[in-house]
């Protein structure tokens, strides 16, 4: 069938592949564990102290051989043990969590669809923020389907009359979004490249807004499909905003608390870091522990029911907001890299080995 | 690090260039079999040429010459409007359907979630070697079985990411067993085997005939019909797809053929099947119109791609169902030389 130059070209690209991919490889986990370090470092700068010795460290190696096959993974458990104080067994660092655990729970081709905002509304109706628009490759599209042409948004926006989030599909962390009246749209603000979804800006429930009213406060649930399909909650952060922003992202400033599964809250937030900020709002002042979410049951529940309708991927990530009423809607999932080591180093162990085989 | 950009974008260079070369191999191949078998070729030193001018002008090269000499092998003529198979799925449909949502299209197990009435309600889908209900509900293997008796004597399972007619396995009811569901662990969705139309089963009783309907999605934002053929097994074969030995004919909106059959290289061959192209002159599919406005309406509310090409069935009560749609690598080829062009080129060949 093939010509032996074909046969010889085939045998080089598919050596060539395999080269690459243990290249990649080699980088990407080079790259993990120096951003271990770098963390590491930067974290016993701030605390003025450091816990792990060479004692230490070599219990940690110790661990990391015996567990994952080799003392190489020994960072991103040494930056746990600097955040937590002490070296807890049953941690997974995070070069395993991403490089080995994440590809066989969250394939890429399903995983891929999480940065598309555009198309969440298609593939869990009635549990997200429905948009009002949706633009494609440059193409602008209603809620009916209906193209509408560029010149005409401003107008059908200014028909809504109301405050509006523009979001990029693959935009991450809550860099790109814009918060715009629909009165003052301008088409030339929006980013070129990127699909865009418009969405009005939510209202949240007030006890949520207390805490600070500037942005939408989300709370992060980590869901896990387990090997008999059932779906466990692992984790639960709530996040807020801070000075101003608009958007509750810890990369943008925003801190986070941990939520028991009863509803109870932990009383310390903490940043992006993972460093404790302490049991007040830093702008509100408002005492962590005060707050109440009678609704946890029901972000649990959302969250679970959705993940059991895309049983594609394992592992989720969902940003969820809570209404006025009380009602949880879905403002995003995750798929692709769900937060993980900052949870797993101050409250994990999360998963057992057997969770995760 | 700054070497992975560029390197990115050479490598993607270099499988485009492959691809190309493979596609165009394919038409050497298909246009060496059109002519041994039909002892005629068409496409002469002048018609090249020609052709080569006419690639060059359109496509700003003549190196896209090989699937219009196909064309134009089976047509008996060139003529001028055609669009080239390689361009067409190398650099028109890579931009159109972009790959995380064209490969919704491989999920046959949650087609019923975003496609509703349209497409055939699952009796049960097997995702991560759970088995669920149309709703999500987790069913134990126990209940399974008795479930599939109850809902069909006959079941067909489908993998996910099977095309052409792969992966798709037939099993009666009455004494199914549970292990000749699990040969393996791929996702897959079970179906009741929908019941065709009589009408349908005219040109091959053995077979569920599909509709090939194909929409595009237009710079303007309507989605628009491109054509619509009916697929037919062949020798008592289960399966209607080409891979399969099947064959097909065009269709008006009317459900009437507009060409003869023509098998997988696209050549008319009626004069080895004289009894069943007598009887397709006569044939009328119902519901064709029905069936293209079901395809446009539902492509209208999924415009995350551009081209699809959709499988339909019409079952007894004339009801179109959708099979399957395909927006990873869907074919148009056929379409030119039988009944094209069938693209207004201007508007796609300046957007790329």
């Amino acid at each position: 069938m093939y010509d032996l130059i074909s046969r010889v070209l085939f045998r080089i690209k598919h050596a060539l592949i395999r080269l690459s991919d243990r290249f990649n490889r080699f980088a990407m986990y080079r790259v993990s564990r120096n951003e271990a370090r770098n963390l590491r470092k930067r974290l016993i700068q701030i605390r003025g102290q450091k816990i792990v010795d060479r004692t230490l460290k070599a219990k940690i190696k110790q661990y990391s051989r015996e567990t994952f096959g080799s003392a190489a993974y020994w960072p991103w458990l040494a930056l746990y043990t600097e955040m937590r104080g002490e070296v807890i067994e049953g941690w997974i660092p995070d070069d395993v969590y991403r490089f080995e655990i994440l590809p066989k729970l969250n394939p890429e081709k399903f995983t891929s669809l999480s940065d598309a905002k555009t198309i969440d509304h298609k593939l869990f109706p009635g549990r997200t923020i429905e948009p009002h628009l949706i633009r494609l490759k440059g193409e602008y599209v209603d809620r009916s389907g209906k193209n509408i042409e560029e010149n005409q948004v401003r107008e059908y926006l200014a028909g809504l009359d109301r405050e509006l989030v523009i979001k990029p599909d693959n935009g991450r962390q809550g860099n790109g979004i814009l918060f715009l009246h629909s009165n003052d749209i301008c088409t030339d603000a929006f980013p070129v490249e990127s699909d865009l979804v418009f969405q009005e800006v939510v209202r949240q429930h007030k006890s949520l807004s207390e805490v600070y009213p500037h942005s939408v406060n989300t709370f992060r649930v980590t869901t896990h499909l387990e090997e008999g399909g059932k779906v466990y909650v692992r984790f639960i952060n709530l996040r807020f905003g801070t000075a101003g922003k608009r958007v509750d992202n810890t990369s943008c400033g925003g801190v986070w608390v941990h939520i028991k599964m009863d509803g109870g809250i932990i009383k310390k937030g903490f940043d992006d870091f993972g460093v404790e900020i302490g049991v007040h709002h830093p702008d509100t002042g408002y005492r962590f522990s005060d707050l109440r979410v009678p609704f946890i049951a029901d972000i649990i529940s959302l969250c679970k029911e959705t993940h059991k309708s895309f049983p594609y991927v394992g592992l989720i990530g969902w940003d969820v907001y809570v209404n006025e009423i009380g009602i949880p809607v879905i403002v995003e999932w995750n798929a692709k890299n769900p937060w993980f080591w900052e949870v797993e180093a101050l409250f994990g162990p999360l998963f057992s080995t057997d969770d995760l085989q | 690090m700054n070497l992975i950009e560029p390197a990115s974008a050479l490598k993607n260079k270099l499988l485009k260039k492959y691809r190309l070369k493979k596609y165009t191999k394919k038409a050497h191949g298909i246009r060496k079999n059109i002519i041994e078998r039909t002892g005629r070729e068409v496409v002469t030193k002048k018609v090249k040429k020609e052709i080569k001018e006419y690639s060059s002008e359109m496509f700003g090269t003549p190196s896209f010459w090989p699937w219009l000499a196909v064309y134009t092998e089976i047509k008996g003529r060139f003529i001028h409007g055609w669009l080239p198979n390689d361009y067409f799925q190398i650099t028109l449909l890579d931009d159109w359907n972009i790959k995380r949502f064209s490969e919704l299209s491989d999920m046959k197990t949650f087609y019923h979630m975003y496609f509703d009435v349209f497409t055939v309600k699952p009796i049960a889908v097997r995702v991560s070697d759970i088995y669920y209900d149309e709703n999500w509900n987790i069913i134990s293997r126990d209940k399974l079985i008795d479930s599939l008796r109850a809902s069909a004597e006959e079941i067909v399972m489908k993998k996910d990411g099977g095309f052409g007619g792969k992966d798709i396995r037939f099993l009666q009811t009455k004494n199914l067993n549970i292990s000749e569901l699990e040969n393996d662990k791929e996702n897959l969705v079970i179906q009741p085997v929908v019941q065709q139309h009589p009408v349908l089963s005219e040109p091959h009783s053995d077979s569920l005939n599909t509709l090939r309907i194909t929409t595009f999605l237009e710079a303007d934002g309507t989605v628009t019909f491109k054509f619509v053929f009916l697929r037919f097994g062949a020798g008592g074969n289960r399966l209607d797809n080409a891979n399969a030995g099947g064959r097909l004919c065009f269709l008006n909106l009317d459900g009437k053929p507009v060409t003869g059959i023509l098998d997988s290289t696209g050549l008319n061959i009626d004069h080895e099947n004289h009894n069943l192209a007598n009887s397709l002159k006569s044939l009328i599919v119902p519901s064709v119109k029905e069936a293209v406005e079901n395809c446009i309406q539902h492509h209208s509310l999924f415009p995350y791609v551009r081209y699809i090409a959709w499988d339909v069935c019409i079952d007894q009560n004339s009801t179109p169902k959708m099979i399957e749609w395909n927006a990873i690598r869907p074919g148009m080829w056929f379409a030119e030389p039988h009944i094209g062009p069938i693209w207004d080129l201007k508007p796609i060949i300046n957007k790329t």
